[in-house]
């Protein structure tokens, strides 16, 4: 039996176990509904009554993702723990989901970067008031230590860095250096945008212990790190440690912490771990409780048994749970939540499929429109087969981002209208066949031609591949497919194991596979912090899977990156939104589900709905009388 | 026995290598090198490449394989770099547990369904003969998933009698002496066992019932409890022997559902996480265990036929 062949079969098992605990829980559920803007789900209420000191909070893990790595540098291979973040402190914290401003700035460890008239230097300025658990201050040396670690991680490979980027941070370093004890500089070979540096460079450094982590091994001496080879054999010690889960808690490197949490256990045999609070934090808004413990679950209906249960204090649930939330309230939960704000999902347009002509018809911009036209979203969203209202519309890339917002906003440049799909068609020259399939009756290059290469008697027919699991992924593409069928579109649904789309489904991985695919929907996929389309969308990027390529996207991607304008992200969002390479689906959301006898700030449990369970930040949740 | 033994051990050997071959082929033709698969699909060429080079994943098959099966008869049964642990330690990490789990839920089983079938086969075509009967098909019909969450439904939620999971502890005796959160599991693998066990424990009664040695041992007398514990059960329970011995492999793999719905981190788990991560290492090491745990689980099976039934020989 192959490897596809067994997943198929095993998701039949979950999926079949899914549908018959969502077919319990139908019965006495009441449909979910959505916030007010329709970008969110549920209520998300303000922090209630003083803080109690004490209590421990249990927090469920990712699904079937035990943290495997303690080093904060992690490889791409590895596991972080959801809550590194609250140990190993990010230079910047990032601001809060919804929020406005460019970061967190009470919870950073620095100023925000300010930078040179050339858009090539950052300046940034670390507030002297972090230390370390072992009394050494939070400095300037920490981030250069931790600089010339990655270094030294990517010399070695270029997959012992998950941030890696070809020829981005680090490796677009001119010189890194502190000028005063607090203050780091940064010279890149490049002018590049504030935001993006600021999202996409500096928030995702973690500074490290500088006077205690540069050693080579248990009781070896301290040594320069800036010394490359120097550097090469810490990294080569801390990289092997980090990995040695029965230690985890034990060793005295990991002891040593800058975030308001410190590890205090860990069983690499299930999983499960205990945070408490590092008595010798010296950041704002200590945490107020025992301890957070993180609980390993084998399948979200697992996660799902235990709320019910009323065993687990926070979780969180994909939008195929929607119909469950009403009976969680009863219990005495709270729910929110809205997809990821760099989420999106795209269905990806292969613009170099020959097959049936399908590269010509789909480089003419009226039939992508067309096509976006017979995407219901708003329908899928209430669809209680597909989000059953948790879910939000997404017509580019940062769509979540009220910071990056494109200049149509929350409006659809084209919402669903099937009449105005057809309209588009006819316009351009493609009458409905005997067979009830367009077809190009003016060929041409005119305005109301079909456009160039397109042959007289051309169909509009093609596939369509989308990823069998989860249920919402085929039937939002099984409803897409029967709207087009209506107007004349031809499109032959395949249902294909995430895997095969991954591996197929990728004009620069799968070039033989290239006229095997028109259009390819494989979920969501997330942006970086600064969603700027350039890893996906411009010419020859590496993950540009259906070779888009369009001069105008690529000089505003480049801007987003490179020009000190700060609309120059909108700019972009707003053509990709408007051009699409990509068909847009809804967002599905991202459920936080959380006990009522905790609290603290909404953004602390709105915070959640990023990235679900795999980042987490417990320090602002506390216990309340 | 003794040379039979061990020349059914010294062909094992051979099976097992002749398992791990066609295992190690089949995965390196679906999947190649396994830098795409620890790394992800989003990871760079440049950085896939560097790992393949680096772990010597870009050599000749047939010298990785050599080199894997050398490494194997030294006891080393790899890395896993999805779990960044020694493939060896997560096994040993997790068998306990699962074999704690198996263990409970088929000594559970054996005890409800020998004497139920024996039952049934004295009561043949009785009221409680069918309604017992029907019990069994209803459970052999009913998936152990749909089993599972019902019995979560009735005996956690509704009636909170058990836990919704079973004992988080890593320990395996730990896990032993919590018998009310391992409840559930243990019951819900056990229902399933019971029905096929019964059945097969009922036909071979009825078999033996018509012997000529059961009716001579009613006519001198004894006591019916002691016509079927002392001559009926040892000569109808050898059916019963080989199928506890086939499916002492399939217990563990099949264990991976009651795993998944009571939340219980055990062997079968790991192979299923292992298999959706393409952990090949694991898939491996876990592949030849079940072979293992096949060829021995037969092997016992042959030798418990021979000891309870001395007309059975065993040549070399």
């Amino acid at each position: 039996m192959t490897t596809l062949t067994t997943h198929r079969l095993f998701r039949g098992v979950f999926a079949a176990a899914a549908t018959s605990l969502l077919i319990a829980g139908c019965s006495g559920a009441q449909p979910a509904g959505t916030g007010g803007s329709g970008q969110t789900f549920g209520a998300l209420p303000e922090a209630v009554g003083q803080p109690k000191e004490g209590g421990t909070i249990t927090v469920a893990s990712p699904v079937g993702l035990a943290p495997n790595v303690l080093y904060p540098n992690r490889a791409s291979s590895d596991s972080p723990f959801a809550a590194q973040q609250v140990m190993f402190k990010y230079l910047y914290n990032a601001a809060d989901v919804g929020s406005t401003e460019p970061v967190n700035s009470a919870l950073s460890l620095a100023e925000l970067p300010t930078a040179s008239a050339d858009g090539k230097t950052f300046t940034i300025k670390m507030k002297d008031s972090y230390r370390w658990s072992d009394g050494q201050p939070v400095n300037a040396e920490d981030v250069l230590f931790s600089i010339e670690l990655l270094k030294a991680a990517i010399a070695e490979s270029p997959a012992n860095w998950s941030g890696y980027v070809a020829g981005g941070f680090p490796e677009n370093l001119v010189s890194a250096t502190a000028t005063d004890p607090y203050t780091v500089k940064l010279e890149l070979n490049q002018a590049t945008n504030p935001d993006f540096f600021l999202n996409n460079v500096a928030t995702p450094i973690i500074p490290l212990p500088s006077t205690a982590w540069n050693v080579a091994s248990a009781d070896g001496e301290h040594l320069d790190y800036k010394v490359p080879a120097n550097a090469k054999a810490i990294y080569d010690y801390l990289s092997v440690q980090g990995r040695e889960q029965s230690s985890f808690a034990t060793n005295p490197l990991w002891q040593v912490v800058n975030g308001p949490f410190r590890l205090q256990s860990f069983e690499s045999a299930t999983g499960t771990y205990t945070l408490v609070p590092n008595a010798n934090y010296t950041g704002p808004d200590p945490s107020t409780v025992d301890a957070v413990k993180f609980l390993p679950f084998t399948s979200t209906s697992a996660m799902l048994n235990q709320l019910k249960a009323g065993e687990l204090t926070v979780g969180a649930l994909d939008a195929s749970y929607a119909s469950q939330i009403s009976d969680l309230e009863k219990q005495g939960y709270h729910a929110y939540g809205q997809p990821g704000p760099t989420q999106f999902n795209p269905v990806v347009i292969n613009f170099k499929n020959t097959t049936n002509n399908f590269d010509k018809i789909i480089a003419q911009l009226y039939v992508r429109q067309a096509l976006q036209h017979l995407i219901d979203q708003p329908g899928y969203i209430k669809s209680r087969g597909i989000y059953d209202g948790a879910g939000a519309p997404s017509y580019t890339i940062g769509q979540g981002d009220p910071r990056y917002a494109p200049s149509f906003g929350e409006n659809a440049p084209y919402p669903y209208d099937p009449a105005a799909a057809e309209k588009l068609l006819s316009s351009h020259g493609w009458d409905i066949g005997a067979d009830g399939t367009r077809t190009c009756v003016r060929p041409g290059t005119g305005p109301e031609d079909c456009g160039a290469g397109i042959p007289d008697g051309q169909t509009l027919s093609f596939n369509l591949l989308y990823a069998s699991s989860p249920a919402s992924i085929a039937n939002r593409n099984i409803a897409f497919i029967s709207a087009a069928k209506q107007v004349g579109i031809n499109i032959t649904g395949e249902a294909k194991s995430l895997n095969f789309l991954y591996e197929n489904a990728d004009n620069n991985a799968a070039p033989a596979y290239k006229d095997q695919w028109a259009l390819v929907d494989e979920g969501s996929f997330n942006a970086m912090p600064y969603p700027s389309a350039i890893r996906y969308l411009k010419t020859g990027a590496s993950f540009n899977l259906g070779h888009y390529s369009d001069p105008t996207a690529d000089a505003l991607m480049a801007a987003s990156e490179n020009s000190t304008d700060p609309k120059a992200l909108s700019a972009e969002t707003t053509y990709i939104g408007q051009n699409l390479p990509y068909l847009f689906m809804p967002n599905p959301a991202n459920i936080a589900i959380w006990k009522s006898d905790i609290s603290g700030p909404s953004a602390a449990f709105a915070n959640i709905t990023r990235y679900g369970l795999g980042v987490l930040d417990p320090q602002l949740w506390y216990f309340h009388s | 026995m003794a040379w039979y033994v061990l020349r059914r051990l010294a062909i094992s050997l051979l099976v097992l290598i002749g398992i791990s071959a066609v295992v190690y082929f089949l995965l390196y033709f679906v999947q190649g090198s396994p830098g795409r698969a620890v790394l992800g699909q989003r990871a760079s060429p440049e950085a896939v490449a560097a790992f393949n080079s680096e772990h010597g994943f870009d050599r000749p098959v047939l010298e990785q394989y050599f080199s894997y099966l050398g490494q194997l008869l030294h006891g080393n049964l790899g890395y896993s770099y999805k779990l960044n642990e020694s493939v060896a330690t997560l096994l040993q990490q997790n068998a306990g547990r699962s074999a704690m789990l198996s263990l409970a839920a088929l000594v559970l089983a054996l005890a409800i369904a020998v004497p139920l079938g024996i039952w049934q086969a004295v009561k043949r075509n009785s009221i409680v003969d069918h309604a017992a009967t029907a019990g069994s098909y209803t459970l052999y019909a009913t998936p152990q998933f749909l089993l599972g969450l019902v019995l979560i439904a009735l005996f956690s939620q509704a009636i909170p009698l058990f836990p919704s999971q079973a004992s988080q502890s890593s320990s395996a005796w730990v896990v032993f002496t919590d018998p009310r959160a391992m409840a559930l599991p243990v019951i819900t693998i056990a229902l399933t066992s019971i029905a096929v066990f019964s059945r097969y424990q009922r036909t071979a009664t009825l078999d033996q019932l018509g012997q000529d040695y059961v009716k001579v041992a009613r006519a001198k007398g004894l006591p019916e409890r002691l016509v079927l514990t002392r001559h009926l059960l040892r000569n109808s329970c050898q059916p019963l022997i080989t199928v506890v011995g086939l499916s002492v492999p399939a217990l563990l793999a099949g264990n991976l559902i009651a795993e998944t719905v009571f939340n219980y981190s055990g062997l079968g788990l790991l192979f299923l996480n292992s298999l959706q991560r393409e952990d090949y290492p694991v898939l491996l090491a876990y592949t030849l265990i079940v072979g293992t745990l096949t060829v021995l689980g037969n092997l016992i099976a042959d030798v418990a036929l021979a000891i309870t039934d001395p007309r059975i020989e065993l040549s070399a």
